[in-house]
């Protein structure tokens, strides 16, 4: 009789009970909290270095919060006689949030952004303001769904993100014994590709000019002063530099379709007499799990929950905008001024938070540095902590949790700065070679996967744009690249002036390899360490430019050119009409 | 096991089980506004199929039914 009253009272107020609408808005909350964050990921494993139990902390009472609010708002509806618009306002949420978050974000889509930078998406804005509406007034006027059912849901979303978290990183106690693996060098023959993200190659031109005393630790290197990377973002980058320098358009216009294609079996990371292991992006084209490195970088991170609630920021942006996440922002800041509590923070782009502890992660393989007893081992390492902005002063002090340190370092003096540290770093990784004594048993590769965007640059030809793009320009061409040979001794650093490019490695490193079981014509491309004419098969390369203003830095939003060797590479970008102040 | 929990362990399995299953390729930043549309069609797909199958569960059933006779006791 009173589940029949309570029925009949439902219904005459349109739709289920309390207890319906709150469960619905707890599976709202739910999903905001968990499953959206469960979505990216999915999306993005490479860049979860957060401590699983600490963001599953984070995302609980981030629920609760919602929760509370969003029950607060119905409350205000439901006792405020409009019962008919809080039982609306229940399941609109819900079908909003579903529609938002996985079908129809109304945040536009970019990355290397900050969510300030992030504009709305007004086209699926309206899509889904008119399909949840739709939805919300055809369930209205059907039977209501029984509360369990969204309950059950909301106690299965932690457990799927628990689930892909756990699938998406390492167990932090196996971090010792991958460090030691990857520090376990060969006595006898040594292949070593230490790349940093985003170094320019043009402020080490700078260093060699002024004489900066850290490149006495690379006397035995040769600089090539005109490398280009002709893919210069990092996955694409690194793709050119293992299968040499490929036109990949004509082989899928998309980069998942690409990767799917090509043959990572060839290459010189995949094959098996080898003792090979690849780090950070490097084992995207790794075939055999053996063969990575598995760190988990959440040990590192100095604020895991800062890093969780900024992953946060991001899953709810998706569904309501980058503003209301930064009015979250600004409430949180009014609040603690208000309070005169503070706490020291990140200052720079939340993806850059995710990278930051690289720099833990190279010092402890450079501790770990030993020889073992393989013949020959491979070592193909990127490292993310130098990709812009500029956090670390040259002694590596990270120095932007102060925001006007921050903000005064955006610029070619703060990436002089941490290119500085950067060497200091991998100084410290020669030192160590030559304590083992097998410095000279080891064909160095130091390099960084492509320059910084433009607005990091005052003067020409660095600062220049392409097809107007506010971000990427000529400087993202210029990388960083010096190779020391085995047995290289000599006073000072060399400079080769040629046009060479990234892809270039692919021919090089496959041929120091000297394996007889090892085609080196499947990678065209010269070889760096010959003075060999080039072929005419090898005089055009192909790179990738931004298409116009608002693409990104993914392979889907560039189109290709072909620039020959024999010109120079700006002249070349000129005549196609693809440079502007 | 009610016919409505099993239902909704059906879809909690098949949500699962695409959100592992078909990772899409994107590399280094987090894209708030990323989508993957096969991935969202697989998911409307599969919603819809057991959306369907349980409205017509009843006809389902009976025509297995029809299918073996004499197998009830």
């Amino acid at each position: 009789m009173k589940n029949q009253n309570r029925h009949v009272s439902s219904q005459a107020a349109g739709f289920g009970s309390h207890r319906t609408c709150l469960s619905y808005l707890l599976l709202t909350a739910a999903t905001i909290a968990y499953l959206i964050p469960a979505y990216f990921v999915y999306c993005y494993p490479e860049n979860i270095t957060f401590d699983r139990w600490v963001f599953m902390g984070v995302a609980t009472i981030f629920l609760c919060i919602l929760w509370a609010f969003l029950v607060m708002v119905y409350s205000i509806l439901a006792f405020s006689g409009a019962r008919r618009l809080a039982g609306f306002f229940a399941l609109f949420c819900l079908a909003w949030v579903f529609l938002t978050g996985f079908v129809f974000p109304i945040v536009n889509s970019g990355a290397m952004l900050t969510l300030e930078q992030l504009g709305t998406h007004k086209k699926n804005f309206i899509i889904a303001a008119f399909l949840a509406t739709a939805l919300s007034v055809l369930a209205m006027k059907s039977r209501a769904i029984s509360w369990k059912l969204p309950v059950a849901l909301s106690l299965l979303a932690p457990l799927i993100l628990y689930g892909l978290i756990a699938w998406a990183t390492e167990d932090p106690r196996n971090n010792d014994r991958e460090f030691k693996k990857a520090g376990t060098l060969s006595p006898r023959d040594n292949i070593i590709v230490l790349s940093f993200d985003g170094i320019p190659g043009n402020i080490i031109a700078d260093m060699i000019d002024h004489q900066d005393e850290i490149l006495a630790e690379f006397k035995d290197f040769t600089f090539f002063k005109e490398v280009i990377a002709t893919a210069p973002a990092t996955h694409a980058s690194m793709r050119s530099e293992l299968f040499g320098n490929i036109h990949f358009r004509p082989i899928a216009s998309t980069e998942a379709q690409i990767n799917k294609k090509l043959d990572c079996g060839s290459l010189l990371i995949n094959h098996t007499d080898d003792n090979v292991l690849t780090c950070g992006p490097y084992c995207y084209f790794t075939t055999d799990k053996n063969n990575m490195i598995h760190i988990n970088r959440s040990v590192f991170s100095s604020n895991k929950c800062m890093i969780c609630i900024r992953f946060l920021k991001i899953a709810l942006a998706r569904v309501s905008t980058p503003i209301i996440p930064l009015l979250a922002d600004r409430a949180v800041s009014f609040i603690a001024a208000r309070l005169n509590f503070s706490f020291p923070h990140y200052e720079g782009p939340a993806w850059k938070e995710y990278f930051l502890c690289d720099r833990e992660v190279l010092d402890a393989i450079i501790d770990n540095l030993t020889t073992g007893t393989q013949e020959y081992s491979l070592r193909y390492m990127h490292f993310t902590h130098t990709h812009f902005p500029a956090d670390f002063d040259s002694e590596g002090k990270m120095r932007s949790t102060s925001k006007a340190w921050h903000d005064q370092n955006q610029n070619y003096r703060g990436l002089y700065e941490q290119t500085r540290f950067a060497l200091r770093q991998a100084a410290r990784f020669l030192g160590r070679l030559k304590e083992l004594g097998i410095y000279d048993r080891a064909l160095i590769v130091l390099k960084s996967d492509h320059g910084e965007p433009v607005t990091y640059f005052d003067a020409p030809p660095y600062n220049l744009k392409i097809n107007n793009n506010p971000l990427w320009g000529y400087d993202r061409y210029r990388p960083l690249l010096m190779i020391k040979n085995k047995k290289a001794r000599q006073p000072a650093i060399l400079v080769d002036e040629r046009f060479v490019t990234l892809g270039d490695l692919a021919k090089t490193l496959c041929v120091a390899r000297a394996n007889p079981r090892k085609n080196c014509a499947l990678f065209p491309g010269i070889n760096l360490l010959a003075r060999d004419p080039v072929g005419p098969q090898d005089r055009w390369v192909y790179v990738d430019v931004v298409r116009d203003a608002t693409s990104d830095f993914r392979f889907d939003s560039h189109t290709t050119i072909p620039v020959d060797r024999d010109k120079d590479f700006l002249d070349s970008l000129r005549q196609l009409n693809l440079v502007s102040d | 096991m009610s016919m409505r929990r099993g239902f909704f362990w059906i879809i909690a399995i098949a949500v699962f089980v695409c959100s592992v299953g078909f990772v899409r390729t994107a590399y280094a930043y987090i894209d708030p506004g990323t989508g993957s549309y096969i991935f969202q069609i697989l998911i409307v797909g599969v919603i819809g199929g057991l959306c369907a199958v349980k409205i017509f569960w009843a006809k389902i059933v009976l025509f297995v039914k029809r299918l073996f006779p004499g197998k009830r006791p």
